[in-house]
């Protein structure tokens, strides 16, 4: 519709926002605007040097869209517990609130919305973050958060509140400490190498003891923020690990950490050497640097969604005859609730009253509403569409259906704690190591005991895994980045191990090979006229059928609204209307009584004018471009599975593609297969009814058109358009971990050389100090090389 | 040299000092954000002022 | 869509959460004048001591602008007059508007403007007169020391108090780089201002030899790296986004040039004094920093540079962005060049000749000079509420300035690596083949007088900036205050991570920052008395090195007056090619009662450590009233007021008990003969003149002067004899 406004701006159209204006249209500055609010921001922006913001497409298609509604749509915002679980401070004038704006994308969002208290008098500062696209408002009390949330969507930012977004808050702490270690640990490192490097590059140096010991003594200092504080993690983990019987890449490091500590200690302390401080800081540095670099991720995007972040906040409970809002969680099983058009079913229930027009599409992917009495059951997820309907609840929310999706599988994290390669690896190499100490001190002990403990501690201090650790953490970091470049981004960079071992793909079909709304729609028959269509149109406009309103949105809105005499609905069959005179027919064939033919592969609307037949628009789920050489293409690597929630129609499509095809899956069923699936299998689905699958999948990658909308929890959100990526990425990931095993392997030819060193008992700080870095460094830059090198060619 | 004691004791309180400065800013969230800070500069809070970038650039741009 | 007309007209400020506020533009005006006049004044002076270079007499036989004098007035004056005023200029402006707030305090802005100025004043009286430290960068006096300590805090309370009652939460990294110097620079001044006064205008450097060199380079790498970089940093990070009206190319990397930056320069200190009597290891340090700064630099270099990607079209036509693309280069080059110049075998070319002299004026003319300049254009018209008066006007400056530039630089470059490899030119026979050093002189000439139009080109540059900006003021009104809206900050808002402490430490992080400066002050000050204590003991002593007669003494007050190690190094390195010229090298031993050392930095004269006994009396005595007559060609200047003036009598007793407090080992209560003594030894050598057919008073400075020469690096060479 808005395109149509930008073709012929000579129309009344809001010039802000693209709508129609009403006849009360308000011209400013030669433009006209459908209401207060778009004058008020385009004064605001034109103030400024903002007008490149109205050349802008997306951001005023995305406009105003459903706005009417928002006033209702965040009525639950003026419910006093809402409020107190939003807000993040409050005092007698004053309140803050962060929200979610998946509209922010441009600068000039972020001019427009730090201007809010320019727009709004009542809101004091606004204060954005363009990276996680969320925004902070101090609002006074005049105006209330409903009002702000309405505001906000008016300006075209609609505010994402739902049950997810109450939790979330101490995400971040724990990288922020990790960045905090780092900046000791670097500091430490740089200095105490400066306080080394005379030693190592003057011999003159070693004749003045006043400054060696000053910086030994320095050293010794630099070196307990970062034992005591940086390293920590390690030393957790390394006892973890021991606790459930691994030997995880932590020990050896520890190991090595608390060895170079001591050695250093008892070095400086007794004068008897400048220490290994310089070696010991860059260490933990380093290894740091590569956790935090693995740690990283998209933080605009969350992988943790899961029906809580598709849900209300509150629903309307019919308590003695008074409707009262109240929160999700306070839902008891035997509450009664109201559920206007278009509002979501929130646990299982029957219907007391009212005709239930349930569209399960989001949950079951079936496109077609479906019909339900009095008595019926509905379950949570299911969108009602009509009239008001009065639901008692069988189950609370957490219990119903849907949600059991999310309480079963426990969270792959915990699964692959000890399972990574690295670990895997770290388990012979630890055993190595200790063997070889032992045996280094045995040997000297037979030759020359004076030198067992130098030697020892010598290897302690070169085995420890470094390079080694560093090589993973950087390979996937780096798979994970160029990955984020082509449209797949990654919950984090070990996916991509998992990715490797992928055997079988088990795809979904709705919204993963077709496109999530069915655009290929075409009249067939002969040429419709413009009166016809306005009729058509007119008609469908007052069904609540997907397929009518698909009709409607086709035939465009250019078209003017004709009232209609009288409407009649049979579900599932069509309807019979009659406007301007005219009596028309839509629906199935044999509704408007012509032969049904079998075997189509798309959805018929057939429209009847009185007697006459027009013919039918058709109406084809549209497969995303290229999908099929792309399954071909995979059909030779993988075993490919399809799960529909659909029905047949699209069977003979697909067949020749997968192994196995079921149809009419439930979520539920998904889950279960997907259980029964074996290791190393990657689903690969979109929406709330793959959310289980998803999850219990050795990888679940969400397909998204617009990732920071919603998504269910997954392992990655692939953009849509890029799905024909998948081989290519599939391919990369394997590469990938080749690669990091090169890296392992050189790291390791690093610790053979050191330990040469050390065995001889002839590593002196300056060895250590030189091999530490420069063993870490070549390995991360190999690494690096390569993975880009090979992202290059994907 | 002994002078050498001094610079090193004065660069060291110095450089922990920054070092402190540093910690308090990243945990105090400074550079949570590190883009919208360098737009948000861009924008001159001052209504009526007779000239400034964006206008002399809109200028152009608008009329 | 009607359901946002909730928002009351606008005119309704009622209750609003916006607070209205002004932003001081009269201070900021003031600084830009202050920046631009004093920009005249110093690039004057640095003209006119170009010109000495090759026509000597351009000193008017006048004392008080004879190079020795006027080359500190000239550094003085374009580092603290001309980029101080434009630092606080650009500070006063950008502080304001990131902190959306109004300066903490009228009062202080004017003390901090009137203040420095006034400072500056005294330093354009007292450098003339001959009253300096001697010590490069920080010639002035003890009393404006203490003076500059003041303003730099009041300055410092004025910054913190506008960072404190900020209305924006997040601290632009300008701001961060405006409080490193402030805090450096605050550290530096301290530590290396430690002076012994004897009288009003004169004083002692606290350390000797060694460790004031020592002290005193550490101090000059980090006032260039805290005064001319990290606050022209911020100035490029808050203007160049401004004038090219777009973001920072990428703002985390400013963030991690900043902390880059701020870690490693602390450190760079040492790579001044390469070859020269310190340890080894003390050098090879200030090497191993000086290199890797290269990294944070020129990350902050591509960063400006790439802010203006994509607007190369607006670059062309736009003569601000003009003059911060080429300063912003210049910085690149200056970055890459003091590494490479911190390498040991690169700097054994460059040290003590023109190439440095390039080197700084490459970051002086191009970084600081053209940044100011962008700034003065970016501002004026702001300030004025008009237009550039002539756009035509800016680019000639642009054009010209650049020119002077190359013209500068180019012949600075070619003639330190002439001059140099002809010092370390032998003939086959292994004998100097320039034995006299005049001759390296002479041969790069034409270059001085290149150089001087290079100035001159530059200056004039500058003038008709001066007259567009007179004209653009003219033509609008200045406009004393600027209204700005913006709301205070919500105490209670607590961003993501950090929840609880963060509450506390939220307003007063700006504070610990002053209080950290201060401390480190403190314990600066506590510190510093080691050094006293320590000082025999850590210096290896020469039992031969003996400390001067007080007429020496004052020989050698005579030569730091005269600014002598501006031409004149005394320092050998251990080069063939310098013992050979010069005699033995340096050894630390040897300055051990130098207050304050006199290596110096850069050979525009022979190096005068071993000039001792080198020549009869009476060859400096000509030399000096005339020293072509001596060395014919020679460009050192005329001293002819030292045959006229006495040398001080009166303040013997005190410079010698100063002595005595900084660890001169004088005989107990020897102040009481020292004059005596003096008044024997100046007989002495008046006698000896008398005999070389040179009739002169033994009071003339001259005499005290022919004794400090004399004396000059003998000490080492009894021991030989012995």
């Amino acid at each position: 519709m808005v395109e149509e406004a930008l073709i012929s701006p000579k129309t009344q159209t809001c010039f802000h926002c693209g709508d129609a204006c009403a006849e009360d249209e308000i011209i400013f500055d030669e433009k006209s605007f459908c209401c207060h609010g778009c004058k008020a921001v385009y004064e605001l922006i034109s103030q400024s040097d903002l007008n490149q913001y109205y050349n802008n497409q997306d951001l005023r298609t995305r406009k105003m869209d459903n706005l009417s509604g928002s006033e209702r749509k965040f009525a639950f915002l003026d419910q006093q517990e809402v409020i107190d679980e939003i807000l993040r401070y409050r005092d007698e004038t004053r309140s803050v609130v962060k929200l979610y704006l998946a509209g922010i994308h441009c600068s000039s969002c972020i001019y427009l919305l730090e201007h809010l208290p320019k727009l709004d008098q009542r809101v004091f500062a606004a204060e954005v973050n363009f990276i996680r696209k969320e925004i902070t408002v101090t609002f006074s009390h005049d105006t209330s958060l409903r009002e702000l949330a309405v505001l906000l969507t008016s300006l075209g930012y609609e505010p994402t509140i739902n049950l997810d977004s109450l939790s979330d808050s101490q995400k971040k702490t724990k990288r922020s400490s990790i960045g905090t270690m780092i900046a000791v640990a670097g500091f430490c490192f740089g200095n105490s190498m400066l306080i080394s490097l005379p030693e190592y590059l003057d011999v003159g140096f070693q004749y003045e003891t006043t400054f060696k010991s000053l910086f030994g003594w320095i050293n010794l200092g630099l070196s307990l923020p970062v034992v005591l504080y940086a390293a920590q993690d390690y030393y957790k983990s390394a006892w973890s690990g021991l606790k459930h019987k691994y030997l995880n890449i932590d020990v050896p490091i520890t190991l090595g950490i608390l060895t170079l500590f001591l050695r250093s200690l008892y070095e400086i302390l007794t004068g008897t050497g400048p220490g290994y401080v310089d070696s010991l800081n860059g260490l933990v540095f380093f290894l740091l640097v590569g956790k935090w670099y693995q740690g990283k991720s998209y933080q605009a995007l969350s992988f943790e969604r899961d029906y809580r972040s598709y849900f209300p906040i509150s629903a309307t409970r019919l308590v003695g005859g008074q409707e009262e809002n109240v929160m999700l969680k306070e839902l008891v099983e035997g509450d009664e609730i109201i559920l206007h058009n278009h509002e979501l079913i929130p646990a299982d229930g029957l219907i007391v009253s009212g005709d239930g027009k349930i569209d399960y599409s989001f949950v079951t992917g079936e496109a077609e509403p479906v019909k339900r009495l009095a008595g019926e059951k509905v379950f949570a997820g299911g969108r009602q569409i009509g009239g008001q309907l009065t639901v008692k609840l069988e189950k609370s929310v957490n219990n119903s259906e849907l949600t059991q999706l999310w309480n079963q599988e426990k969270s792959k994290e915990e699964k692959h704690q000890y399972d990574t390669l690295i670990d895997r690896v770290s388990r012979y190499f630890t055993v190595v190591i200790l063997l070889l100490a032992l045996g280094t001190g045995i040997y000297w002990n037979l030759t020359d005991p004076t030198k067992i403990w130098d030697s020892v501690a010598a290897v302690l201090i070169v085995a420890c895994p470094c390079a080694l650790a560093l090589a993973l953490p950087f390979g996937l970091g780096h798979g994970m980045r160029v990955l984020g470049e082509k449209g797949l981004y990654l919950k984090n960079a070990n996916v991509i191990e998992r990715l490797a071992k992928i055997k079988e793909i088990v795809f979904d079909k709705t919204g993963t090979l077709t496109k999530n709304d069915p655009l290929g729609i075409s009249f067939v028959g002969r040429e419709l006229n413009q009166k016809e269509e306005t009729i058509i149109k007119s008609a469908c406009a007052n069904s609540a059928h997907p397929l009518s309103k698909l009709i409607v949105n086709h035939l465009g809105d250019k078209l003017e609204k004709l009232p209609i005499s009288q409407f009649a609905e049979e579900i599932g069959k069509g309807f019979v209307s009659e406007v301007s005179g005219i009596e028309i027919k839509v629906g199935s064939a044999q509704w408007v009584g012509q032969t049904e033919e079998k075997e189509t592969q798309e959805s018929r609307v057939y429209v009847k004018f009185g007697e006459n037949h027009l013919g039918y628009f058709s109406i084809r789920a549209s497969y995303r471009e290229g999908i099929f050489d792309k399954l071909t293409e995979l059909k030779n690597h993988f075993a490919l599975h399809l799960l529909s929630g659909d029905n047949e129609t699209e069977a003979n499509n697909l067949s020749p593609y997968f192994s196995q095809i079921h149809f009419n899956q439930k979520p539920k069923d998904k889950l279960d297969y997907l259980q029964r699936q074996n290791e190393s299998t990657l689903m690969i689905g979109d929406g709330l009814n793959d959310a289980g699958a998803l999850k219990s999948a050795e990888v679940g990658i969400s397909v998204c058109e617009d990732i920071h909308q919603f998504s269910p929890a997954c392992d990655a959100l692939l953009q849509a358009d890029s799905i024909q990526l998948l081989p290519m990425i599939l391919r990369f990931s394997r590469s990938v971990m080749w690669a990091v095993i090169a890296a392992l392997i050189l790291s390791f030819a690093y610790n053979i050389v050191g330990l040469s060193f050390a065995v001889t008992g002839n590593l002196t700080p300056v060895i250590s100090a030189i091999l530490m870095p420069v063993s870490s460094i070549t390995v991360v830059g190999f690494i690096t090389l390569v993975v880009n090198l090979v992202g290059k060619r994907l | 040299m002994s002078v050498i004691i001094v610079l090193i004791g004065f660069s060291l309180i110095v450089a922990s000092g920054f070092l402190v400065a540093f910690i308090w800013a990243s945990k105090s969230g400074q550079y949570d954000d590190d883009y919208t800070p360098s737009v948000r500069i861009l924008f001159d809070d001052e209504p009526n002022q007779t000239v400034n970038v964006n206008d002399r650039n809109s200028a152009t741009s608008r009329k | 869509m009607s359901t946002t007309v909730t928002a009351p007209p606008a005119e309704n400020k009622a209750n609003s959460g916006l607070e209205t506020f002004y932003y001081d533009n009269s201070i900021v005006r003031m600084f830009l004048i202050a920046t631009t006049i004093f920009g005249v004044v110093g690039m004057s002076v640095g003209l006119l001591a170009a010109t000495q270079f090759f026509w000597p007499d351009a000193n008017f036989d006048l004392q008080y602008t004879t190079f020795g004098r006027i080359r500190p007035l000239h550094t003085n004056a374009v580092i603290f007059a001309f980029v101080g005023n434009g630092i606080f200029a650009g500070v006063y402006y950008s502080l304001q508007r990131l902190c959306k707030a109004r300066m903490f305090s009228d009062l202080l802005s004017k003390i901090h403007f009137w203040g420095w100025q006034l400072i500056i004043l005294s330093a354009a009286i007292t450098l003339p007169l001959g009253m300096t430290s001697g010590k490069e960068y920080a010639e002035l006096e003890w009393p404006i020391d203490i003076a500059i300590t003041l303003i730099w805090v009041v300055f410092g309370v004025n910054m913190f108090g506008t960072i404190l009652k900020r209305r924006e939460r997040h601290l632009y990294v300008a701001i961060w780089f405006f409080i490193a110097t402030f805090v450096t620079v605050a550290m530096l001044h301290i530590v290396n201002s430690f002076e012994l006064p004897i009288s009003l205008f004169k004083s002692y450097s606290w350390y000797a030899g060694v460790q004031d060199a020592l002290v005193q380079w550490w101090y000059g790498h980090n006032a260039v790296a805290f005064f001319l970089t990290t606050p022209y940093l911020g100035l490029m990070y808050y203007f160049i986004p401004k004038a090219a009206n777009r973001p920072v190319y990428s703002y985390k990397l400013s963030i991690i040039h900043f902390w880059a930056l701020i870690f490693i320069y602390i450190w760079a200190g040492p790579h001044h004094l390469l070859y020269n009597s310190l340890p080894n290891w003390a050098q090879s340090l200030g090497t191993v920093f000086s290199v890797m700064l290269i990294l944070p630099s020129w990350g902050g270099m591509l960063n400006g540079l790439l802010t203006l990607r994509g607007a190369w079209d607006r670059v062309r036509e736009d003569p601000i962005l003009k003059f911060m693309v080429v300063a912003v280069t210049c910085y690149g080059m200056a970055t890459f060049e003091g590494p490479m110049l911190s390498l040991k075998n690169f700097n054994a070319i460059t040290h003590f000749t023109d190439w440095i002299v390039a080197h700084v004026h490459v970051g002086g003319l191009g970084w600081n000079g053209f940044l100011t300049f962008a700034m003065l254009y970016y501002l004026i018209p702001r300030m004025y509420g008009t237009q550039i008066f002539s756009k035509k006007l800016a680019n000639v400056h642009f054009w010209i300035g650049t020119l002077g530039i190359i013209f500068y630089a180019l012949p600075m470059y070619w003639a330190g690596f002439v001059q140099s490899l002809m010092w370390k030119q032998f003939t086959p026979e292994g004998t100097l083949v320039y034995s006299n050093f005049l001759e390296t002189v002479t041969q790069i000439l034409p270059m001085y007088m290149l150089r001087a139009f290079g100035g001159l080109l530059y200056l004039s540059g500058v003038l008709v900036m001066v007259y567009n900006l007179i004209m653009t003021a003219k033509a609008g009104t200045f406009i004393p205050e600027t209204k700005a809206e913006a709301a205070p900050l919500t105490k209670g808002y607590v961003p993501p991570k950090s929840e609880h402490w963060h509450r506390r430490m939220f307003e007063w992080r700006p504070i610990n920052l002053l209080v950290w400066s201060l401390i480190a002050v403190a314990i600066g000050g506590v510190v510093e008395i080691v050094p006293t204590f320590l000082i025999k003991s850590n210096v290896p002593t020469i039992s031969s090195v003996k400390p001067y007669t007080p007429l020496e003494l004052n020989g050698r007050d005579i030569y730091v007056r005269e600014g002598c190690y501006t031409c004149h190094s005394q320092m050998v390195r251990p080069f063939r090619s310098e013992t050979e010229r010069y005699g033995e090298y340096s050894k630390a031993g040897e300055f051990v009662y130098d207050h304050p050392f006199q290596w110096g930095s850069k050979r525009t004269g022979p190096d005068l450590l071993r000039v001792g006994g080198k020549y009869p009396h009476s060859w400096h005595y000509y030399h000096m009233l005339d020293p072509t007559s001596m060395s014919p060609g020679s460009i050192m200047p005329r001293y002819p007021w030292l045959f006229e003036q006495d040398w001080n009598k009166e303040q013997i007793p005190d410079k010698i008990e100063a002595m005595q407090t900084l660890g001169v080992p004088y005989a107990e209560g020897y102040a009481d003969q020292a004059l005596t003594d003096a008044q024997d030894q100046a007989q002495a050598i008046s006698a000896e003149l008398a005999t070389q057919g040179v009739k002169v008073v033994p009071d003339k400075e001259i005499v005290a002067l022919i004794a400090y020469l004399q004396r000059l690096g003998t000490d080492i060479k009894k021991v030989e004899n012995e």
